[in-house]
């Protein structure tokens, strides 16, 4: 049976890393989720017992660095997701390159071993240096007595849990008085059924390059729960990004808080995450003042580039369909974040072999495109589609495994469509 | 500045067409009537629209804002009729809470607590982006009807990250409760209302972050004073009481 399954490396490993922004017991486990597949392709059906090792080399040795068995797991299209170090911690955080083996039930350790990449290595963050992570390092002021914190969204400043800068706590609820229609301009105030709340205030249709969601005016272009439609959510560690879930924003933005944000002109956000410009200020190449820098025009107090914002084509409040860019201030079509224009079509130059890097630069027959260079494998954890390195954990036309297209409407998030 | 000119073409436009009857003496008919009102509601939808485009600031945490709020029924540390009351506004899941209580607290209690001269007092806030709080928040209302209500407090607030409500009866029982009957308490939820009704007094005084605090003078059941934001450190506390006592 073993012989018949095998690991294929959608590893997604991230450290869980609670909300402390201090210097507080950090947990000691690591998310660690694979795909099980048999030989003919189809996914293993579980539960399984699987026990995960660590070696200090390539190969299996007769003796682990550490151990641990993870009994019934469940397996849901092959996919299982485990905490390792949950019953038998990490002694320390890592100190040299390991490799992962994984037994499936009393087989044999699968192989090839896998690298323990980088991330683990943040364990080492329970000793980080003190001051590393400052008010300059992050470009903020705080008041004497104030110690920087995390809110869930933002940097600020301050020695207290609350709603992120946007938003207001309504007894219990974080809610944004700007979009909110059960709390619009001010706790408590909800508009009457078949208004939204737009601007604070409500009304019965939503300002221009928003959607009504359910009530609430939403941009479908930036907005982690409504990403390109009213009813797409991404999934935890993706943002939306020009209406897509992306793994990171496109050039230019940031992820503040899961949404992809132009640092430079965000209200705000600018020049830094959660940093909002005083009411009447613009924000203009990451500072707040009350004018835009040469080149940029003020649209509803934001400093925008008129050449090639979506929102403001040309001019303020021209909006670009969906779909498009905006090129030299006229909309025209595009291909999504993370694509590039090559002969007319969307190419991703990352994993095109026939544009790997660029446009036109082809791979040799045997190798195949990984992170914009022609190699002879995919680097782990993407793989080999076709002579394209895939990463099968969020292609949604390669999920879970090549050629594995998710249907309209559904995204790709660890390996299964959803 | 633009509410104004828009306020002075109104008095403009108003005056001119007052000026211009008054001039030509003739009687105003039925259609220049509803014109002058379909300019005016125009007028008065253009003074209105910069107020609805003005996005609501947001709020900050208050601090030194006066505030009296009632502690009745509730578990206190220290002498009943301290002349002093602090009460704290907490989330369980709130790093600044705990490290409040661990860093600060102790030498309130030495100082102030312990030799008579303060009461501490304990209400809920959990936070909605903090999603083990509100159950945690209830599970020490629920130890308090074992009369474990300040032990368990102790150990939600050492595992501040690790607060899974599957984790909840393994620290009610290693404070000594019956973990059955604190269990069916957690599940029935009868202890939620406590809980909201907790986080209702904190916004009612403008209270929007944890930990926030009301210190002030004992008044029965109630505490008159002032809000403190904030896991400020002992000196902030000790100022504040100092000046209440007087010294």
């Amino acid at each position: 049976m073993l012989t018949k399954t095998r690991v294929v490396l959608a590893a997604l490993i991230t450290i869980i890393l609670a909300t402390h922004a201090f210097a507080e017991p950090i947990p000691r486990t690591i998310s660690y989720q694979g795909y099980l597949k048999n030989s003919d392709g189809s996914p293993v059906s579980g539960p399984k017992n699987l026990t995960f090792n660590l070696y200090s080399s390539r190969t299996v040795a007769p003796t682990q660095q550490w151990s641990e068995p993870h009994n019934n797991v469940p397996l849901t299209n092959g996919v299982y997701s485990v905490l390792l170090g949950e019953t038998t911690p990490f002694s320390s955080a890592p100190t040299q390159q390991y490799y992962l083996g994984v037994q499936v039930d009393t087989g044999p350790v699968l192989t090839p071993l896998q690298p323990f990449p980088s991330v683990p290595f943040a364990l080492s963050a329970a000793s980080v240096a003190d001051n590393s992570i400052t008010t300059s390092s992050l470009a903020i002021t705080c008041a004497a007595g104030q110690a920087l914190i995390y809110n869930g969204a933002n940097w600020t400043c301050g020695m207290v849990c609350s709603c992120p800068s946007d938003q207001q706590n309504c007894n219990g609820t974080c809610a944004n008085l700007t979009t909110d229609i059960n709390h619009c301009g001010s706790c408590g105030t909800a508009c009457p059924a078949g208004q939204v709340c737009s601007g604070g205030a409500c009304a019965v249709s939503c300002q221009t390059g928003l959607t009504n969601c359910n009530g609430t005016c939403t941009n479908l272009a930036t907005d982690q729960t409504h990403c390109g439609s009213c009813t797409s959510a991404c999934s935890p560690g993706t943002v939306c990004s020009a209406g897509v879930c992306a793994v990171s924003c496109p050039s230019g933005q940031v992820n503040c808080a899961g949404t992809c944000r132009d640092l430079t002109s965000d209200l705000s956000n600018c020049g830094t995450c959660g940093h909002v410009c005083p009411a009447g200020d613009v924000c203009s190449a990451g500072a707040c003042s009350l004018s835009c820098q040469a080149g940029l025009t003020a649209c509803s107090g934001t400093c925008t580039n008129l050449s090639t914002d979506i929102a403001n084509c040309g001019s303020c409040a021209k909006a670009c369909n969906s779909g498009q860019v905006c090129v030299a201030g006229a909309c025209a079509l595009t291909c999504q974040a993370g694509m590039s224009v090559c002969g007319g079509s969307c190419s991703n130059l990352t994993s095109d072999s026939s544009n790997c890097g660029a446009c036109g630069t082809m791979c040799a027959a045997g190798t195949v495109c990984s992170a914009g260079t022609c190699v002879a494998s995919c680097q782990s954890p993407l793989v080999n589609c076709g002579g394209q390195c895939k990463d099968v954990r969020y292609d949604p036309a390669n999920c879970g495994g090549c050629g594995v297209a998710c249907s309209a409407g559904k995204y790709c998030s660890n390996a299964s469509c959803i | 500045m633009r509410f104004t000119k828009i306020r002075t073409f109104a008095a403009t436009i108003i005056a001119f067409s007052t000026l211009a009857s008054a001039a030509h003496a003739e009687p105003m008919t039925k259609e220049q009537g509803d014109a002058i009102l379909t300019e005016l509601r125009q007028i008065k939808q253009l003074l209105q629209k910069p107020q609805q485009l003005a996005q609501p600031a947001p709020q900050a945490p208050k601090a030194d804002e006066p505030a009296t709020v009632s502690v009745a029924g509730v578990p206190f540390l220290g002498k009943a009729d301290a002349p002093l009351t602090l009460v704290m506004f907490t989330d369980y899941q709130c790093p600044f809470c705990s490290r409040f209580e661990t860093q600060t607290l102790p030498e309130i209690k030495r100082q102030y607590i312990d030799t008579g001269k303060l009461r501490f007092v304990v209400r809920d806030m959990p936070l909605p982006f903090h999603p083990y709080a509100s159950k945690a928040a209830e599970a020490t209302h629920c130890a308090e009807e074992q009369g474990k209500y300040w032990e368990l407090r102790e150990k939600l607030v050492a595992n501040g990250d690790k607060l899974d409500a599957k984790l909840l009866p393994e620290y009610a029982r290693q404070v000594g409760l019956d973990v059955a009957k604190f269990s069916a308490c957690l599940e029935s939820g009868r202890q939620a209302e406590k809980v909201r009704a907790s986080s209702s007094l904190a916004a009612s005084i403008g209270i929007s972050g944890t930990p926030s605090f009301v210190i002030g003078r004992s008044k029965g059941d109630r505490v008159e004073g002032v809000t403190i934001v904030g896991a400020q450190p002992f000196a902030a506390f000790d100022q504040k009481l100092k000046e209440l006592l007087g010294k």
